[in-house]
């Protein structure tokens, strides 16, 4: 049984089941497919360096190794942050009622949304559905299973019905005239360099 | 290198700026819980194209006679090979027959929301439509108020348009402080009339933009919101209304 996404208001519980809303359930989709001289679907495979060896679609797995080469299972190993201190993993938070918290429109523009869900909402409390009816947004701490820093969740509703849009903070900060340009690092990369239409492959 | 685009002002001057993109989350890395040695991720070859399941049965003659074979030896393993790290491999097509292409056609195929396909032809690359020597982004002059537009679009990128010199301050500043005057979003986009998506790179995805200024004193902070989804319900298979599911 799938859990729902479950947030707390003014004292009351709402639960929700949900779906992920995607652009190919709305839109449907663009793919490029390869096919060989006599039009028939072709798959991609990976030619080692040296020619020796042609490997398929699910002919590789990834493992956890050290410089020595041992490898690991999951539960062997523990995160830490660049400085070496420990990271507490967090469980996850569906089934489990969030507190919600009001939430401006400025603060969800400060997030990337990297999820939406549309909601069920024939359990939500009367004061959750009359407050997001008045146009409140409101948001919640979110981690769709168990893991290190969890996003944030904003349920806001339109004409359509209601929606959790799962999201994470961007970090722009104000800058002013003497503000040098930023270079590019790994804490700041080009995203928009890696974005292609994978709808197209 | 930081990613230069050309956009316009209200008054039709354009300037080149810069694009940054979100800070990162925090680093994370991995290490042994048993002696704390740094842990990272590397991708093996499990099989080949000789060691495959179709392969094999092809060499041996049938399943029943690879199950045979697999309980009295090894013959998925191909000692030469498994366990190898992939390293820089290539990137090639393998027909039907699981022979390499040297000569391959690439179709796009169209899919309706319901997974009927709607058309199917020759794949034609997308250009751009932004960048340092493209046009301008235009101001369109359609202005929307931020509270609409987060209810009906789902904002999947976001970038942060900053200055390269003084002159282009003053320009970005005052278009940060008209729509922080205004306490609405811009609609932004491509082509000579701004209507045209915005494509970051051949092939890249497109987008509608919506500019957001703020300002704080001398200071200003204009985002581009990018989004190619609008908030709208999907149809609900009766079993996947309750599974949810993850990106």
């Amino acid at each position: 049984m799938a859990k729902n996404i479950v947030v707390r208001w003014d004292g009351e519980e709402s639960a929700f089941p949900f779906t992920k809303v995607e652009r190919d359930k709305l839109y449907g989709s663009k793919e490029r497919v390869i096919v060989d001289e006599q039009g028939r679907t072709c798959s991609s495979a990976w030619l080692t360096a040296d020619g020796s060896a042609l490997v398929l679609g699910g002919g590789t797995a990834h493992v956890n190794v050290d410089d020595a080469w041992t490898a690991y299972e999951q539960d062997e190993r523990r995160a830490v942050d660049l400085e070496g201190r420990a990271l507490e993993p967090q469980p996850s938070t569906l089934g489990v009622a969030q507190d919600l918290v009001e939430a401006s429109v400025d603060r969800l523009l400060d997030c990337t949304t990297s999820v939406v869900y549309q909601l069920e909402t024939d359990a939500i409390s009367a004061s959750l559905l009359a407050a997001l009816s008045a146009g409140k947004i409101f948001e919640a701490p979110f981690l769709y299973r168990d893991g290190l820093s969890p996003d944030s969740v904003f349920l806001v509703k339109n004409d359509e019905g209601v929606f959790a849009l799962v999201g994470r903070a961007t970090g722009f900060d104000f800058v002013r005239r003497d503000a040098l340009p930023e270079p590019e690092t790994a804490e700041r990369e080009d995203e928009l360099d890696a974005d292609l239409d994978f709808s197209m492959m | 290198m930081p990613r230069l685009v050309t956009i316009a002002d209200a008054k039709k001057r354009d300037a080149q700026i810069q694009l940054d993109s979100p800070k990162r989350g925090e680093t994370v890395r991995y290490v042994s819980k048993a002696n704390g040695a740094p842990i990272h991720l590397e991708r093996l070859i499990k099989t080949t194209d000789r060691s495959s399941y179709e392969a094999l049965v092809g060499r041996l003659g049938s399943p029943e006679a690879l199950g045979k074979a697999m309980i009295e030896g090894d013959p998925e393993v191909e000692i030469e090979q498994v366990g190898r790290r992939l390293g820089h491999a290539t990137r090639v097509h393998v027909g039907p027959g699981g022979q390499v292409l040297y000569a391959a056609r690439v179709l796009q195929v169209v899919t309706a929301p319901d997974g009927t396909e709607k058309s199917r032809g020759d794949f034609v690359d997308v250009e751009a439509t932004v960048g340092e020597e493209l046009p301008p982004i235009v101001w369109t002059g359609r202005l929307m108020p931020a509270n609409d537009v987060v209810r009906r679009f789902v904002f999947v990128r976001k970038v942060q348009l900053r200055h390269v010199n003084g002159l282009t301050f003053d320009f970005l500043y005052d278009m940060a402080k008209s729509l922080h005057d205004e306490k609405k979003m811009l609609l932004v986009g491509a082509g000579a009339k701004g209507q045209a998506p915005l494509i970051f790179q051949t092939n890249g995805s497109p987008f509608r933009g919506f500019l957001e200024g703020r300002v704080d004193g001398d200071s200003y902070r204009l985002v581009l919101h990018l989004s190619n989804l609008e908030l709208k319900r999907v149809a609900v298979a009766a079993k996947a209304a309750v599974e949810g599911g993850e990106s």
